[in-house]
């Protein structure tokens, strides 16, 4: 038999300890591919630089970095725990014969051949979701026109190169944990009988301190303090999840077993017992995967996050569904006869036109577009209530931003409105509802009454003034919408842009679409990332159950002698595996919760239930796996239980 | 009053084609109430299938296993198990104690899974625990006990929810000379106050603490001896017993006479 034969025999056997590990590399190779299809695509690469696809490839090439270190990281690790786990099994062969180099050869091409199935995979599901990754670019981003699969001979060339260069240095770094040894040592490695692991009471007592410090800085409800918190946070955070995976679980199951009522019930008392056994071979799994789910958490909260609050406030800072701005009352009038036969061409319905010719001012320091109170009264906004009719001599402003919770101001404050050479006193109420007009002219709007509003309008020299044409109304969403945009767009380009100032025409779809694709971006790219991080922890915990199983079965055989049915022993094995599984979510999602805590902070709203809507979609996702896994752990685990065999 | 009774016990190994083994081959035996019963033989002669079929941890080809009048055959395996777990006792020659747990909550297990209430539990552990010297023990590992203190757990383990019949398979097998006196000492101690015992062994010397021994070869029963006299003499009966039967004759022997 050759080294190659004897490789491949080894891990065949042991494949479904491999299997999550293979899976996960598998993932970053496929995610790895599908980027770099995009990246490489002829039409990203001699395109517009600042098209979309342009766009989501620069930060796809930024996420391959991430993805490559990260992958090198976890690869490193989780191999060298692969030999590590096997070092007794090298000692028999090097007893049995095995030259050193032999067994060097042996290990490395065994890791070679891990990661030579691993790129595979990865490739061939990389080019099985090829199709729908493009789909996907496809439809979540205003592109042109959809952009064609593709994966080139460089896509292909770059992921194997980078992931065959890391599956080489993963492989020959594993060979440390058996070059230096002679086969006695290696023998030796794995006999020691496992202590009952202690724990000391400071540890504990620190690992709690730094959590629930790190938990009350991330709580303060003062933005400066959370950002000077996030690294000490984070620091601390972490530190204390390692302590707390040892010294504090084993306390807190040390503290279990003295509660006579709780414990001393079958499934409990075997529990309890048999993980405080496990957690100092497991704590670091333990710890490293509660803080990369937390990572992923906070990471996906904060995307999504971001993406709700700031596509709500693109489209509430635009509030008209169209809105022209043109100084002269002629264009004004043929530029609103030309949208209205291009929304009637599309089919756009649910939109109402108004007119409002007006000036801008000054109150204060801010620029303001005058109202009257006849169109504030009949506009629907965001948010916030209508306030009563002004008098002469009142005036409402109303602030471009929704401060959260909406503040209610109370009584009016004097101002003084300037408008050309004239200076008019004013006792004005604040409205902080969210705007009246989109941004242009004037980020402030200022409602007068109707008769001073058409007296100063009226006093202004025709130059000075300004024809506003406004739609407003449910129609300013859908396809329709988005097709006469598509032809309103460039013409006002072409037609009214003359090199510099601000373009007269504005929709709350551009706005909407704009954010929605610029923070989809953003989102979709951390969506990919967070799925190769997943699989990396995910096959961390699995691996360390595989590993444990021979200890497991003896443990559940010796059970099954002194009479647990088989029913009783499958329950209990996969309570246990279930436990193992559940402690870092759990504690991911609590940190994770806090960080969220912190971010409604930076944001001035809660957020928290973005933070919860992820956990939920990752836990099911985590649930899923751990079905699989569960099952796939029981069938390794059963054949040495069966006790009553005709 | 018999609590376990054999009949016609047949155990075949190897499946057609091939050459089949008989490893216990049409085998009747009773025990009584309170008796202490040794099983001997040669190496292959069939005594730990026997055993593992009286344990109803292996199913016979032929043949019942009836344990307080009740026939183990009529039950399905999930009672069986509770069965086992109620009305057996085991010890095994590596101890078989989970490492996870106290020697407390090792000789605490067949309760705990009997779902007794908690202070019973302690009460009763604290007794065997008393009557087989490990009272300062108790919170150990069994790490961190010897071999002899972790088969008298075992031992604990075995009669402390005070089963039907105890089942030993070598419990002096691992054990040191003195341990393995220490241990029978025990196990004599455990009979004399009521404990039914069935152990397999081949060491003479262990042997000579039982009230009857059956001496198996080829799967059948092959003669007896009943202990009336001093041990020393019943000791010696039994190597003149093993000598007859032939075959090997064990290491054990040397040593276990010493």
């Amino acid at each position: 038999m050759s080294l190659w034969q004897l490789a491949a025999r080894n891990l065949w056997r042991s494949r479904r300890r491999y299997l999550a590990y293979v899976a996960s590399a598998a993932t970053a190779v496929m995610i790895y591919f599908l980027h770099s299809a995009l990246i490489y695509h002829p039409d990203v690469q001699g395109g517009v630089p600042d098209s979309a696809a342009a766009f989501v490839a620069r930060g796809l090439k930024a996420a391959n970095v991430v993805i490559a270190v990260f992958s090198f990281g976890s690869l490193l690790v989780a191999n060298a725990a692969f030999v590590h786990s096997r070092v007794k099994e090298f000692g028999l062969l090097s007893l049995m014969g095995l030259s050193r180099t032999q067994l060097l050869t042996l290990i490395l091409v065994e890791g070679l051949l891990i990661g030579g199935v691993a790129l595979a995979g990865g490739l061939a599901a990389g080019l099985l979701f090829l199709r729908l990754f493009f789909l996907a670019i496809s439809a979540l981003f205003p592109l042109q026109e959809p952009i064609p699969v593709y994966a080139g001979p460089r896509v292909w060339g770059h992921t194997i190169l980078v992931f065959g260069a890391i599956f080489l240095v993963v492989s020959v770094a594993s060979l440390r944990a058996v070059v230096m040894k002679n086969p006695v040592q290696l023998l030796r490695a794995r006999r020691q009988p496992k202590a009952y692991p202690t724990f000391s009471r400071w540890q504990a007592a620190l690992g709690l301190t730094l959590c629930l410090g790190g938990y009350a800085w991330a709580a303060v409800p003062r933005p400066m303090v959370v950002i000077v918190g996030v690294v000490p946070v984070t620091v601390m955070v972490t530190v204390g999840t390692y302590l707390l995976m040892r010294a504090g679980l084993v306390a807190a199951l040390a503290w279990l077993r003295r509660r006579e009522r709780i414990f001393y019930r079958p499934g409990p008392f075997l529990t309890v017992s048999h993980l405080a056994y496990k957690i100092q071979e497991n704590y670091r799994a333990l710890g490293t995967v509660a803080v990369t789910l937390a990572v992923i958490l906070t990471a996906m909260g904060t995307g999504l996050s971001t993406y709700v609050v700031f596509v709500q406030a693109a489209v509430d800072n635009t509030p008209m569904a169209i809105q022209l701005v043109l100084p002269s009352e002629s264009d004004a009038a043929a530029a609103a006869a030309r949208v209205e036969a291009v929304l009637e061409k599309h089919g756009v319905a649910g939109l109402t036109y108004r007119k409002l010719t007006t000036r801008t001012g000054k109150l204060g320091e801010n620029a303001v577009t005058l109202a009257p109170y006849s169109l504030y009264a009949t506009i629907e906004r965001p948010r916030g209530e209508t306030l009563p009719p002004v008098k002469p001599g009142e005036a409402i402003l109303i602030h471009p931003y929704i401060p959260p919770g909406g503040t209610r101001p109370e009584g009016p404050k004097a101002a003084e409105l300037t408008v050309g050479e004239e200076r008019i006193p004013l006792q004005v109420w604040d409205d902080m509802g969210g705007r009246l007009l989109n941004p242009l002219p004037a980020d402030y709007t200022l409602v007068l009454d109707d008769s001073t509003f058409a007296a100063l309008v009226e006093r202004t020299p025709a130059a000075e003034r300004l024809h506003l044409a406004l739609w407003t109304g449910p129609g300013w969403k859908g396809r329709a919408m988005e097709q006469a945009l598509k032809e309103l767009g460039p013409y006002f380009f072409r037609t009214y842009f003359t090199g510099s100032g601000p373009l007269p025409f504005s929709a709350k779809l551009d706005a909407y679409l704009g954010a929605a694709s610029a923070l989809g971006t953003v989102l979709f790219i951390g969506l990919f990332i967070s799925l190769v991080f997943f699989a990396a922890a995910f096959s961390q915990i699995y691996f360390r159950l595989f590993t444990e199983i021979e200890d497991d079965r003896r443990y559940f055989q010796r059970l099954g002698q002194l009479g647990m049915s088989q029913k009783e022993l499958k329950r209990l094995a996969l309570g246990q595996a279930a436990v193992i599984f559940s402690v870092p979510f759990v504690v991911g999602v609590v940190h994770s919760t806090f960080a969220m805590q912190a971010l409604s902070t930076l944001m001035m709203r809660s957020v928290l239930h973005y933070g919860w809507m992820v956990a939920a979609a990752y836990l099911v996702l985590y649930g899923v796996a751990f079905a699989g896994t569960a099952q796939l752990y029981w069938r390794s685990l059963r054949p040495g239980l069966v006790l009553r065999g005709a | 009053m018999f609590v376990l009774q054999a009949q016609g016990l047949t155990k075949i190994y190897g499946s057609r084609g091939q050459v089949a083994t008989r490893a216990v081959d049409n085998l009747s035996l009773e025990v009584e109430r309170g008796e202490f019963l040794g099983i001997m033989g040669p190496s292959g002669s069939g005594k730990t299938t026997l055993l593992n079929l009286l344990a109803t941890i292996d199913q016979p080809t032929a043949g019942t296993v009836i344990i307080e009048g009740r026939n183990t055959a009529t039950l399905r395996n999930d009672e069986l198990a509770l069965f086992r777990r109620r009305r057996l006792g085991f010890i095994f020659q590596d101890y078989n104690l989970l490492d996870s747990l106290t020697i407390r909550e090792n000789i605490a297990l067949p309760l705990v899974l009997d779902r007794r209430p908690p202070a019973a539990i302690r009460a009763r552990v604290e007794e065997v625990a008393r009557q087989l010297g490990l009272t300062g023990i108790l919170d150990k590992y069994p790490y961190e006990v010897s071999g002899g203190q972790q088969q008298r757990t075992a031992a604990a383990r075995a009669i402390v929810h005070e089963p039907a019949i105890v089942l030993a398979d070598e419990p002096t097998g691992n054990l040191d000379s003195r341990s393995a006196r220490d241990l029978m000492e025990v196990l004599t101690l455990l009979n004399q106050n009521g404990a039914t015992i069935v152990m397999v062994t081949h060491d003479p010397f262990a042997a000579s603490f039982c009230r009857r021994i059956l001496f198996i070869r080829d799967g059948r029963i092959y003669s007896e001896l009943r202990r009336g006299e001093s041990r020393p003499a019943f000791f010696q009966r039994i190597l003149d017993a093993l000598a007859l039967i032939g075959g090997e004759t064990d290491e054990s022997v040397a040593v276990g006479g010493a």
